[in-house]
C-alpha cells in the first residue's frame, strides 16, 4: 500500500527546489522588485557598492559551479576574472570594439585556460589540484599579467569606459541595471541546468566518481563542462568588473582575491547557487559596515577566517546549508512559513526605506 | 500479462537501441534471455563449466546453490562485469557478447546497484533520477535554456521516478538522504534505481540477505507485483529457500560451478544432487551408519546429604 | 663560479623555504592537513621574536630562539587541539579550508596585537658569528652558511627522528591507519599535536631566522607560501628530505636565473610554479609512499 504521491507534494523540480507557495511568490517579488528599483531609490555610492555585490556574486558562482558542483577546488579564480577583465579592455582599447564583444571575448578566453587546467585536474587529487591551481594562478600572473603589456597595461594598468551599445550605460544606475541583467540571465541558466539531468551528472561525479562511472556518466565530459562553464563566467565577470571601475591592473587580481573569492563562498555555501549570493552579501557587508568604523577595520580578515572555521566545523554547506536546515525545519508549519515570508518582505521593505533615506550620503551609517 | 491501471511507464527507456531480434527458428524463440555453454576459468580453476539457462519472458526463475557454486560469476557474465572464456548471452536473441555493462542496460538488462553505486548524500529521488541519466539525452544548453524538448525529457524522468517510488513503496522517504536510510529500505532503493531505467529482464542477486523476516515476507508479493506492473522477467539467485521456491516459476540448482538440476521447485528442492550440495552426503560428513540411541546408565548412588535432583534412577 | 656563488646566496632563502616545507610535510603526513597557514604561523613567531629580544634584552641570543621555537610549538598544537583534531574524519578540503582561515585569522590577530609596529629586525642577531669563509673564489657569509647548516640539520634530524624515534614511528602509523594506531594503544591526538607543534616550531625558527634579513610585516612571510609547497612537493608532500632538497634547490635556482641577464630574471618567480606543476603531473608522491599510505593519509 502506497501512500497518495499528491498528499506528499512530491515537488515539480527536484534537487533541494521547495514548493514556492503564494506567500514566497509574494515575497519574491517584491525582493525583485527592490532589485530593480535600487537605483531609483538610492544614489550613486550605494548603487555603486550592489553593482559591486553583483560582481562578486558572479565570480563566487563561478567558483560554486567548479567546487561546489563537481568537487574541483580552485583557487585560481582571480587569474580567471583578470584574465576576463583584461581581455575585455584590451579589445576595447585596441581594436575598438563594443562592449558586447569584449565582454564575449572575455568569457571566451578562458577557455583555452580552463582547457589547461582541466586536463591535469583529471589526474589529481582534490589537495594536490588547490596546489596545482595555485601554482597556474603563479605562471599567469608571471608569463602574462607582467609579461604582456598590450594586454594588461602593465604597472598602470587599463582604462576602460562604461559601455555604450545603441544607449549609453555610462550612469552607474543604467550599468547597473545592466549588470542586472547579466547577472539574473546567468542566475536563471544556472538554475535551470543545475536541476536537470546535466545538473545531476554533476553532482554524481562530486559524490561518488565510480558510481557516476558505473552509470555510464562521463565524469571527463562534465568535470570540463564544469571548468569551462566555470571559466567563461568569471571571465565575464571579470569583463563586468572592470568596467564598473573603469580602471585596473593586475595587482587587483592576485592570490589574495582568488583567496577571497574562495572563503566567500565556503562561508555563503559552496554548493548551492544561493551561497554565491549570501557569501556576497557577506562579503559587502562586512566591507561596507567595518569601513565606517575604522577600529573595526582589522577584524574583517578575522571575521572571515572564523566564518571559515565555524563552516567547516559545523555547517559544511556554510550559510545557504544551515538557512536550507532551518527552512526543512520550517516548511511543515505553515504559521511559521507565513512568518517567514511575512519577515522577508518587511526586510525588504526595511532596506528599502533605508536606501531611501540614507543612500544619499556616502558611507554606512 | 495485464497492465495493472494505477501505473504509467514507459515500457522502453527513452533512448535505447532496440534489441534486434534473432531469426533463427531453432532454438526456443520464446525464450527472452538465454546463456548457453558458459565457461569460466580463473586460472587453474573452473569457475563455470558449460552453465546453460534459459528465462522466458514474463518468468520468474530462481536459482539456489551453496555459496561457491558459481551463481554470482555467472551473474557477473551475465551483466558484462566479467567474461567468459566460451559460451554465449542472448537478451531476446541479440548476442551480448563484447557489449559493456552499461550498454547492456541500454538494451534491457538490469542488474541491482551494488550499495556502493549509491550517492549517500543525495535524496531518494535523485539517487532515481540519476539512475536513468543514460535514458536522457538533453545537453547543458537546451537544459541550461529550458527549452521545451529538455523541460518534457525533465517531466518524464520525474515521472518515471515516482511511478517506480510508487511500485516499491519508496515514497515516503523521496526526501531522505540515501544514507540515512534503513538497510531494508536501502534494498529498496538499489531495487528500484535498476527498474526505474524499466528494464526488461533483471537480475537480483540475493534480495533477501541482510533484511528482516517480515520485509522478507514483503519481498515475494512486491517481486511478483514488479512482474505484473513493469513486465519485467526476472531471474534471482536466494538463498532464502522458502522465499524463492514460492516465488519461482522455475528453479536451477548450481553447485560447484555446474548446473545439477532444474524445473519446478518442488522437483528441484526434491533432487538428490541439491539436498547432497547443501547438506553433503552421509559418507562425506563422517556419519558411517545411523547413530544408535545412547543407553542410559544408571546414575552413581550417592551420599547422604546430596540433593535429590529429579532424574535420578534408583 | 660567479653562479655557484649565487646559487649558495640563494641557498640562504632556500633555507626558509625548506623549514616550512618541512613543517607542511610533516603536517600533511600525519594529520592529512595542508596547512596554508603555515607561512602565518612563521611570522607570528617572527612577531614574537621581536617582541622578546625588544622586551628583554638580558636574553641571549640563543634564550630567545629557544623562546621563540617554544612559542611555535605550542601554538602548532593549539592549533591542533582547537580546530584540527575536530576535522579528523572531516574531508581533506576542510581541513585545507580551515587552515585558510587560520592564515586570514593570524595576521589579522598580529595586526590587532601588534599594530602599526613595523620595524626591520635589528634586535634579532642569530649570529653564527661574523666574517666570510672562502672557498677558492667563493666567499660566503658564515651566517648565511650557517642558517643553511641550521636547516640541513634539522631536515636530517627530523626525518632520523621520523624513522627511529618511537613518537616518529608512532606518527607514523597513526598516518597509515589510524584506527590500527588506536588500537595499538598510541595515543593519537596527543602524537598528532606533537606533529603540529614540531611544525610549528619548525615554521618558528623559518620566521625567527628570517626576521634578521627583512621588515616585520603580518604579510611578510605570504610570499614564501608557493615556494614552500613547491619545496614539500619535490618530496610529493610526504618525504623529508626531499622537501629539505626541493627547498635549498629552489633557492639556489632562483637565485641564478635573478643574476642573469635579459628577461631571465622574471622567470625567476615562475621557477617554482612550473616545479610545483611538474611534480604534480608526474604525481611523484608514487615514489615515496605507497598507495594505501597516500589514501590513508587524505581520510
Amino acid at each position: 500500500m502506497s501512500a497518495g504521491v499528491e498528499a506528499l507534494r512530491v515537488p515539480r523540480q527536484v534537487s533541494g527546489a521547495r514548493p514556492v507557495g503564494k506567500l514566497f511568490g509574494i515575497a519574491a517579488a517584491a525582493v525583485a522588485v527592490t532589485a530593480f528599483a535600487i537605483p531609483a531609490l538610492t544614489g550613486s555610492y550605494w548603487t555603486y557598492v550592489f553593482t559591486y555585490f553583483l560582481v562578486y556574486a558572479m565570480i563566487g558562482l563561478s567558483l560554486v559551479l567548479l567546487t561546489g558542483y563537481v568537487g574541483q577546488i580552485s583557487l585560481m579564480g582571480a587569474t580567471l576574472v583578470g584574465l576576463g577583465a583584461f581581455t575585455s579592455a584590451a579589445v576595447e582599447v585596441h581594436w575598438g570594439w563594443p562592449f558586447w564583444a569584449a565582454a564575449l571575448s572575455a568569457g571566451l578566453i578562458t577557455l583555452p585556460f580552463s582547457l589547461l587546467i582541466g586536463f591535469p585536474a583529471l589526474r589529481l587529487r582534490g589537495l594536490y589540484l588547490a596546489i596545482a591551481t595555485l601554482a597556474f594562478a603563479k605562471l599567469i600572473e608571471e608569463l602574462v599579467f607582467k609579461g604582456w603589456p598590450w594586454l594588461t597595461g602593465g604597472f598602470s594598468g587599463m582604462q576602460v569606459h562604461r559601455p555604450h551599445m545603441l544607449i549609453p550605460f555610462e550612469s552607474d544606475a543604467r550599468y547597473f541595471w545592466l549588470v542586472l541583467g547579466v547577472f539574473c540571465a546567468v542566475l536563471a541558466f544556472t538554475y535551470n541546468f543545475s536541476r536537470s539531468r546535466v545538473g545531476r551528472a554533476m553532482r554524481a561525479t562530486r559524490e561518488n566518481e565510480l558510481a557516476a562511472q558505473a552509470m555510464g556518466i562521463n565524469i571527463v565530459k562534465y568535470k570540463m563542462l564544469a571548468f569551462f562553464l566555470s571559466g567563461v563566467v568569471a571571465g565575464l565577470a571579470g569583463a563586468l568588473q572592470i568596467h564598473l571601475s573603469k580602471a585596473g591592473s593586475f595587482e587587483a587580481y592576485r592570490f589574495y582575491l582568488s583567496f577571497l573569492i574562495f572563503v566567500m563562498v565556503v562561508i555563503g555555501g559552496v554548493r548551492s547557487m544561493w551561497g554565491a549570493l549570501l557569501g556576497g552579501v557577506f562579503l559587502i557587508l562586512q566591507t561596507e559596515l567595518l569601513r565606517g568604523v575604522e577600529f573595526l577595520t582589522r577584524f574583517t580578515d578575522i571575521a572571515f577566517g572564523v566564518g571559515l572555521i565555524w563552516v567547516v566545523l559545523s555547517n559544511p554547506e556554510g550559510l545557504a546549508g544551515y538557512l536550507r536546515d532551518q527552512w526543512a525545519w520550517v516548511k511543515e508549519k505553515p504559521r511559521w512559513r507565513a512568518l517567514v515570508a511575512v519577515a522577508f518582505v518587511a526586510f525588504d521593505i526595511g532596506t528599502m526605506w533605508l536606501l531611501v533615506h540614507f543612500g544619499g550620503q556616502k558611507g554606512a551609517g | 500479462m495485464s497492465r495493472s491501471t494505477s501505473v504509467a511507464l514507459p515500457a522502453q527507456p527513452v533512448a535505447p537501441a532496440q534489441a534486434a531480434r534473432s531469426s533463427e527458428g531453432d532454438t526456443n524463440t520464446t525464450s527472452l534471455f538465454e546463456c548457453r555453454g558458459i565457461d569460466v576459468s580463473f586460472g587453474g580453476l573452473k569457475a563455470l563449466s558449460d552453465v546453460s539457462v534459459r528465462v522466458d519472458e514474463g518468468e520468474i526463475v530462481g536459482m539456489i546453490g551453496p555459496n561457491g557454486a558459481g551463481k554470482t560469476t555467472l551473474f557477473n557474465v551475465i551483466s558484462g562485469f566479467l567474461v567468459a572464456n566460451s559460451g554465449k548471452v542472448l537478451l531476446d536473441g541479440r548476442d551480448l557478447t563484447g557489449l559493456l555493462p552499461y550498454e547492456r542496460a541500454r538494451l534491457g538488462l538490469g542488474r541491482t546497484f551494488q550499495q556502493a553505486l549509491l550517492y549517500r548524500d543525495l535524496s531518494v529521488l535523485e539517487n532515481l533520477l540519476i539512475a536513468s541519466h543514460r535514458h536522457t539525452r538533453r545537453g547543458l544548453f537546451s537544459n541550461g535554456l529550458r527549452l521545451g524538448a529538455a523541460a518534457r525529457e525533465e517531466r518524464e524522468a520525474l515521472e518515471r521516478a515516482r511511478a517506480t517510488m510508487d511500485v516499491v513503496d519508496l515514497t515516503p522517504y523521496w526526501e531522505k538522504k540515501a544514507g540515512a536510510l534503513s538497510y531494508g529500505t536501502l534494498r529498496m532503493l538499489e531495487l528500484a534505481c535498476m527498474l526505474v531505467q524499466a528494464p526488461r529482464f533483471v537480475l537480483l542477486d540475493e534480495p533477501a540477505s541482510g533484511i528482516a523476516q517480515r520485509e522478507t515476507e514483503a519481498l515475494g508479493p512486491l517481486l511478483r507485483r514488479i512482474r505484473e506492473q513493469m513486465q519485467t522477467t526476472i531471474l534471482i539467485i536466494e538463498h532464502d529457500i522458502p522465499m524463492v521456491s514460492g516465488l519461482s516459476d522455475r528453479m536451477y540448482a548450481m553447485d560447484l560451478g555446474k548446473v545439477i538440476a532444474e524445473g519446478a521447485p518442488a522437483q528441484v528442492l526434491a533432487h538428490p544432487e541439491v539436498v547432497a550440495s547443501y547438506l553433503g552426503r552421509p559418507e562425506t560428513v563422517g556419519l558411517e551408519e545411523s547413530p544408535k540411541p545412547a543407553r542410559r546408565r544408571p546414575a552413581p548412588r550417592r551420599t547422604a546429604g546430596a540433593p535429590r535432583g529429579g532424574g535420578s534412577p534408583t | 663560479m660567479l653562479y655557484l656563488n649565487l646559487a649558495i646566496i640563494g641557498m640562504t632563502e632556500g633555507a626558509v623555504y625548506a623549514l616550512l616545507g618541512l613543517g607542511l610535510i610533516l603536517i600533511y603526513r600525519s594529520t592529512g592537513v595542508l596547512n596554508f597557514s603555515q607561512a602565518a604561523m612563521a611570522m607570528c613567531s617572527a612577531y614574537v621574536a621581536w617582541q622578546i629580544t625588544t622586551s628583554a634584552p638580558w636574553l641571549t641570543v640563543w634564550g630567545a630562539l629557544a623562546i621563540t621555537i617554544a612559542f611555535g610549538a605550542l601554538m602548532g598544537a593549539g592549533l591542533y587541539y582547537l580546530i584540527f583534531s575536530r576535522l579528523r574524519d572531516s574531508p581533506p578540503v576542510a581541513r585545507l579550508i580551515a587552515s585558510v582561515g587560520v592564515a586570514f585569522i593570524l595576521p589579522a590577530l598580529v595586526r590587532v596585537v601588534w599594530s602599526g609596529q613595523s620595524e626591520r629586525g635589528l634586535h634579532l642577531p642569530f649570529q653564527f658569528g661574523s666574517g666570510v669563509v672562502k672557498f677558492s673564489s667563493i666567499a660566503l657569509q658564515v651566517q648565511k652558511l650557517g642558517l643553511i647548516a641550521v636547516t640541513v640539520g634539522c631536515g636530517i634530524g627530523l626525518h632520523q627522528w621520523m624513522k627511529r624515534s618511537v613518537t616518529g614511528t608512532a606518527l607514523r602509523a597513526v598516518a597509515q591507519n589510524r584506527m590500527a594506531a588506536q588500537m595499538a594503544g598510541v595515543p593519537e591526538r596527543r602524537i598528532s599535536a606533537a606533529a603540529w607543534a614540531i611544525g610549528g616550531a619548525m615554521a618558528a625558527l623559518a620566521g625567527a631566522l628570517y626576521v634578521p634579513l627583512a621588515y616585520l610585516d603580518p604579510n611578510m612571510m605570504i610570499p614564501f607560501l608557493p615556494k614552500a609547497f613547491a619545496a614539500a612537493l619535490l618530496g610529493g608532500l610526504v618525504n623529508l628530505p626531499m622537501g629539505l632538497v626541493g627547498g635549498l634547490a629552489l633557492g639556489a635556482v632562483e637565485s641564478v636565473f635573478r643574476g642573469m641577464h635579459g628577461s631571465l630574471p622574471r622567470l625567476a618567480e615562475t621557477v617554482g610554479a612550473l616545479g610545483i606543476v611538474a611534480f604534480l603531473l608526474i604525481r611523484i608522491e608514487r615514489f615515496f609512499v605507497s598507495e594505501h599510505e597516500l589514501k590513508a593519509i587524505e581520510q
